[in-house]
């Protein structure tokens, strides 16, 4: 095997040597596909396909759009207080619960993430945005963390998440099937999130007091009245959500549309709030075409590297390894799963989606499990591999989420608080997985595909 | 040997830093292009924005034809219909992500696994971007932008336009992509001797943020 695909195996360890560098993977993708293309013989004419499929595949991809467009749409919710008015507000609704601040943090994560798309932004968005608060009303920091990390990085599995919209693009499913199918899977982690919070704030008081409790008191008493507030502060991110979701899940607008309207909803809000100032809309123009380049990068540097790959017979041996194992559908399933959880560790998704996934696509394909349909397989597939790279991002001691929660935690809170905070989620997350590959029903009921 | 070193430390010899300030010179206006290209197109994002709104509303009014005139004209052919806004959202989205690709290496938003890097010196640091540059980017870039040449002839001279009565002058889109890849390396080879010069005088790390907006 070594002689057969010595130069694919030599690729993948390069990769993994150039990724710890710390060079930019997209780069790293590119310039490593060019320079086995030297070493591997491969005739130039062959690399002048890359130019073709890179038009092909980003810059005349329709789809991929919708990128920009949700990037915008979450930077600006954030930027023009959107998100922080909404956070106030759940806060005050959910006030008199034990446990009620927590599980506004989880509600405000799975609305906002959802359109930021990097775990990193969305992590560090949702932490400088709940944890002063939290802090302040007396939360205990085991308590505290675990929700800031959990629910930041459940953006990337509840719609409209921009993984879920690559995914549709990689895998040649519906981007509108895939998110119906992850709506359920992300409603229950979101409800398991929640009755731990209320059970551990039942059980112990002082981890989660009440705002009367806390220095922030006098808050509640400053504001608008209730329903006003409601009105302004709930009403306008609730409905631009589900106008958005809901467009593209009945069918009547494509992802790129939806995006566009949620794009153009933003800014409406951020004027409601007469918050939308020159420098403000500058800043998130700005950051906007940083953050969706950086995506689109790593998919033009895979493209590359993807090429060259095959070329020197790497896809071949991905599937001769993987079936060589022997393994049944759930082996392989589990193998599979395993193996995507390690590579979280060090990967954001956009290269996980983008390298690794269309190498196993072949593998997955033929195989059949119980409850699921041939044309929902892949659709399955995506979810669980979503679902199962959120638990990744969570999962100590590499889990990254949890890198970027340090870099802003408050004081001396040591990432041994935020590791103990975090597995009781690691657990909720891997409960939520197994039932997902035991019940597919979940993740196919909404979207009509069960068997 | 040990005395030199000593010496250098204490009094610099002036060399080293007038090479220094010669390769930040040389770097300013190769890296200030792609900054400033980059903070100009961001605003594309708006324009993309506007123009898929433009089609849900001219879809949902049933409408197919915006403007149509006699002669022919530059990438728009004769006439404003649904396909060519649809058209030219993706358009513009080529030319936002090509120009962001650069926009984003100045501003050092790409992903990194920075597990290693981040407990690397400066001068580390300044080393792997100056290597993965000189290595991995700007070969990708020219080498794919070179390759590209081909494909963008052949549109041009076939006179390839939309097949849907949208745009016309495809090779335009299709010349934008070499043309951001070369951005890109012009803009790496700007931050190689923007590092270099880092190196031989660390005073311009603590002077400036090299990754300011």
């Amino acid at each position: 095997m070594l002689n057969e695909y010595g130069l694919a195996i030599a690729m993948v360890l390069a990769l993994l040597v150039g990724i710890f560098s710390g060079y930019p993977v997209a780069f790293l993708l590119g310039g490593l596909g060019i320079l086995f293309a030297f070493i591997g013989d491969i005739p130039i004419p062959f690399l002048g396909t890359v130019g073709s499929r890179i038009f092909g595949g980003v810059i005349e991809n329709w789809l991929l759009i919708a990128i920009p467009l949700f990037v915008f749409m979450g930077l600006m919710l954030e930027k023009s207080g959107v998100a922080r008015n909404l956070l106030l507000t759940l806060q005050r609704l959910f006030g008199r619960v034990r446990g009620g601040l927590a599980i506004s943090v989880a509600l405000l994560g799975v609305v906002m993430a959802a359109s930021t798309g990097i775990i990193g932004a969305s992590v560090v968005m949702l932490g400088l945005l709940a944890l002063p608060v939290m802090m302040r009303q007396g939360y205990k920091p085991e308590m505290a963390y675990g929700v800031v990390a959990a629910s930041g990085t459940l953006g990337i599995l509840i719609p409209p998440s921009i993984m879920l919209v690559l995914m549709g693009s990689i895998l040649n499913i519906s981007v509108g099937d895939l998110f119906k199918a992850a709506l359920m899977p992300g409603l229950m982690l979101g409800v398991l999130y929640t009755l731990y919070l209320l059970v551990t704030a039942y059980i112990k008081p002082e981890w989660a007091p009440l705002a009367s409790e806390g220095e922030d008191a006098h808050l509640t008493e400053q504001h608008a009245p209730m329903l006003v507030a409601l009105l302004r502060d709930l009403a306008g991110p609730v409905v631009l959500i589900v106008a958005v979701l809901g467009s593209i899940m009945a069918g009547i607008a494509t992802p790129t549309e939806a995006a566009a309207i949620g794009a153009a909803g933003s800014l409406v809000l951020a004027l409601g709030l007469r918050q939308l100032n020159w420098s403000a809309l500058r800043t998130v123009c700005r950051d906007t075409s940083k953050t969706s380049a950086m995506i689109l990068f790593v998919v033009i540097g895979a493209t590359c590297f993807s090429v060259v790959f095959k070329k020197l017979g790497g896809d071949d041996m991905i599937v001769d390894i993987i079936t060589g194992t022997g393994l049944g559908p759930y082996g392989l399933l589990l193998l599979l799963m395993g193996l995507i959880f390690i590579l979280g560790f060090f990967l954001e998704w956009i290269e996980i989606s983008f390298v690794v996934l269309p190498l196993l696509v072949p593998v997955v394909e033929g195989l059949e499990f119980a409850g699921v349909s041939s044309s929902g397989l892949m659709v399955w597939f995506a979810v669980l591999v979503a679902i199962n790279l959120q638990t990744s991002f969570l999962t100590p001691p590499f889990g990254y989420a949890l890198f970027y929660l340090k870099g802003i935690a408050e004081g001396n809170v040591g990432i041994g608080v935020i590791y103990r905070s975090i597995i009781p989620f690691v657990a909720l997350q891997l409960t939520g997985l197994v039932l997902c590959i035991a019940f597919p029903a979940i993740v196919l009921w909404f979207p009509g595909l069960t068997k | 040997m040990t005395s030199y070193t000593d010496s250098t430390s204490s009094a610099p010899p002036p060399l080293r830093y007038k090479i220094a300030h010669l390769l930040a010179i040389i770097a300013f206006p190769l890296i200030g292009l792609g900054r400033w290209l980059g903070r100009v197109s961001s605003w594309l994002v708006l324009v993309v924005m506007f123009m898929v709104l433009t089609t849900v509303v001219m879809n949902a009014l049933g409408m197919n034809e915006l403007v149509s005139w006699e002669n022919k004209i530059f990438l728009l052919g004769n006439s404003i219909t649904i396909n060519s806004a649809t058209e030219m959202q993706w358009h513009l989205f080529g030319l936002l992500t090509l120009i962001g690709g650069s926009y984003a290496l100045h501003s050092d938003t790409h992903v990194r696994v920075d597990l290693v890097h981040h407990h690397l010196s400066p001068a580390g640091k300044h080393w792997v971007d100056i290597i993965g540059h000189l290595v991995m980017l700007i070969p990708f870039c020219v080498l794919i932008a070179w390759l590209s040449k081909h494909f963008v002839q052949m549109s041009y001279v076939s006179g390839e336009q939309s097949n849907y009565g949208g745009l016309t002058d495809r090779f335009l889109i299709k010349a934008a992509l070499p043309a951001g890849l070369i951005l890109l390396a012009v803009s790496a080879l700007g931050q190689v001797f923007d590092r270099l010069a880092r190196i031989l005088d660390p005073r311009r790390d603590a002077q400036e943020n090299p990754n300011a907006e």
